[in-house]
């Protein structure tokens, strides 16, 4: 089965947990954000992410949308501009 | 021209005020967001703001073009800072030209409150005493 490449970039609170503006990383083909969240949560300690939303390739989209290769995905924790 | 834009340079109100001139429009209202020294009881030294650029720029679009489509209005415009703010500096500004007020009125205030729930941007406090920490929305 072979890997899908993708890149996550992260912001705000997640930025401070991993200490990295984006990484790239090698998933499972059917990877999800789902999916993909509950791993860095692991890893980093990301809080639930209940009321986050998701975004791939810069469009908001659903928590079990599969990934594809290169895509973008940036996590977006409840919004607090203004 | 692009009437949602996300800047890390200082907002200029005066000058932005004057960038609007509109024959057509009998009323100007215009609403800033400004950086203020204390939130839930603590002393704030300064503000931090991140912007997710590409999607704030969108959504940001989105909620003008909705104004735009929603109120009798002549045009509106929303400038968000990001980067490190000082106590006083303004942090995000909306003008709209309408033909009468109350419809200008209106539209400043869906767009800033549509800004705040929606767009990509995030707001990290900065306290007197040390400790600082990102702020939690309202989820």
């Amino acid at each position: 089965m072979k890997l899908i490449n993708i890149k996550v970039i992260y912001f705000a609170v997640l930025r401070d947990l991993t200490t990295k503006k984006e990484e790239l990383l090698s998933v499972d083909p059917g990877t999800t954000p789902q999916s993909l969240y509950d791993i860095l949560q692991e890893k980093y300690s990301f809080p639930d992410q209940n009321t986050f939303k998701v975004a791939i390739n810069d469009n908001f989209t659903e928590w079990n949308e599969p990934l594809s290769q290169h895509d973008t995905v940036v996590f977006i924790p409840p919004v607090t501009g203004g | 021209m692009n009437n949602f834009i996300i800047s890390q340079d200082e907002i200029d109100f005066f000058a932005l005020n004057q960038q609007f001139k509109n024959p057509n429009a009998g009323a100007m209202s215009s609403f800033q967001g400004v950086v203020r020294k204390n939130n839930l009881g603590k002393e704030v030294l300064r503000l931090e703001y991140q912007s997710y650029d590409q999607l704030a720029q969108k959504e940001g679009g989105n909620i003008i073009n909705e104004a735009l489509e929603s109120f009798d209005i002549e045009s509106a415009y929303c400038m968000h800072r990001t980067g490190v703010l000082e106590i006083g500096d303004i942090a995000v500004a909306v003008i709209v030209l309408a033909g009468h007020r109350e419809d200008s009125f209106k539209a400043c205030r869906y767009i800033i409150d549509e800004v705040k729930l929606r767009v990509p941007i995030w707001k990290k406090e900065i306290y007197q005493n040390g400790d600082s920490g990102w702020l939690k929305g309202a989820g």
